[in-house]
């Protein structure tokens, strides 16, 4: 507004309505300021949290990690049967809320392998953020015939460690 | 304007500024701590695969009969390992001398600790890998034949377990491999009169299996 037509608002309007007027300006001001600062509070506590939603993640993708490695382990000492199965909870307190599932496929043997292969898929999930986690290993075939659940049983194998027959002997 | 208004606006322009830098000192300290976290947890990670490759690739050097020996928070093992780029290069015998090189050393890994020059406290510095190269010397010289590295300077906390015919061992001795290892690490360091397994930090766990164990038998 030009200097000449505050000069006419002046002479044309009541001293209260000017009054009146001048308060919202002000009102419009301090809600324009507290809009600009809530945005850019938003903003800030938006990128923080992302921070944090990144750091969660690193952990959490170390920690599906573990798992997956953790889980072959178990299929090779006999714990878990090599089938597939799940999705399944772990019955570990610090680990609720996290699930397994594994997806086996036999793999006919080529022309020069003696025996079957297993494409295993395991597959680590955590319900609460959808974070999943899949890890995919080829392993002897045999090991679905390991029965599970006797820690007293010896492993022993009769060839050349990963790609050898493992069976449970009782002694 | 007068004096006072002036003042007054100086005033709320100083408190504005200070909020401002303040929130953003805490903003910085903020990213700054989840950044470290986020090296911690990315290091770590690394370690615990060298560690699983390492620990795929134990056996026992029927020689020396060496196999692998660990307490809870250290570890030693022959594990096999390609020779190096030096061992690789064709070239007449004259121009160079080569180096004999092993496909087996024994590494190892413990956490390395130092002395607080002012306090004397003991300070965790983090992981230490150690590297031998050649496993039949005589004697030993550990500044000249085992290489040691810190491999992660934010491992705090190490926990090892055996496994073998169904049970958990706490250490492992002799010239064999047990079938599995539990690795277990921690950042914090572990609380005084706690034992390993109440361990509440945030920490990274897996149990890799070893696949030479099924061929050795105890």
């Amino acid at each position: 507004m030009t200097a000449n037509g505050c000069t006419i608002l002046s002479a044309i309007l009541p001293r209260k309505a000017r009054r009146l007027q001048k308060r919202g300006t002000i009102l419009l001001e301090v809600v324009l300021a507290l809009s600009i600062f809530s945005l850019t509070a938003a903003i800030v506590f938006s990128g923080m949290s992302a921070s944090f939603d990144c750091a969660k993640q690193v952990f959490f993708s170390a920690k599906a990690a573990d798992l997956a490695v953790t889980k072959i382990s178990e299929i090779y000492l006999g714990q878990v049967q090599l089938s597939t199965t799940g999705p399944n909870e772990y019955e570990e307190e610090e680990l609720v809320g996290w699930t397994w599932e594994l997806a086996v496929e036999m793999i006919e043997p080529y022309a020069l392998a003696q025996q079957q292969e297993a494409r295993t898929e395991i597959t680590i999930r955590h319900d609460e953020t959808g974070y999943s986690h899949r890890l995919v290993w080829m392993l002897p075939g045999s090991l679905a015939e390991v029965e599970v659940g006797n820690p007293r049983g010896r492993t022993r194998s009769e060839g050349n460690g990963i790609g050898s027959t493992i069976r449970n002997d009782p002694d | 304007m007068t004096l006072i208004e002036v003042m007054l606006a100086i005033g709320i322009a100083t408190g504005v500024m200070g909020g401002a830098m303040a929130f953003y000192q805490h903003a910085l300290k903020v990213r700054e701590g989840v950044l470290e976290s986020i090296r911690a947890v990315e290091a770590n990670r690394r370690v615990m695969d060298l560690m699983t490759k390492e620990l795929r690739a134990a056996t026992v050097h029927n020689f020396t009969k060496t196999g692998l020996e660990g307490q809870a928070d250290e570890i030693a093992f022959v594990t096999t390992s390609l020779p190096g780029a030096e061992a690789w290069i064709l070239g007449e015998r004259e121009d160079r001398a080569v180096i004999p090189s092993h496909d087996l050393t024994i590494v190892g890994y413990c956490l390395r600790y130092s002395e607080d020059p002012e306090t004397g406290q003991t300070l965790i510095d983090g992981l230490e890998r150690t590297l031998q190269k050649v496993l039949t010397l005589p004697v030993t010289d550990e500044e000249l034949d085992i290489e040691s590295t810190l491999v992660s300077p934010y491992v705090a906390f190490v926990n090892l377990r055996y496994f073998h015919q169904g049970a958990w061992l706490d250490s492992w001795t002799g010239g064999d491999v047990p079938m599995a290892v539990e690795i277990t690490l921690g950042v914090e360091p572990l609380a005084e009169g706690l034992e390993p397994d109440e361990y509440d930090s945030d920490s990274l766990k897996r149990v890799v299996f070893i696949p030479s164990a099924v061929r050795g038998a105890r």
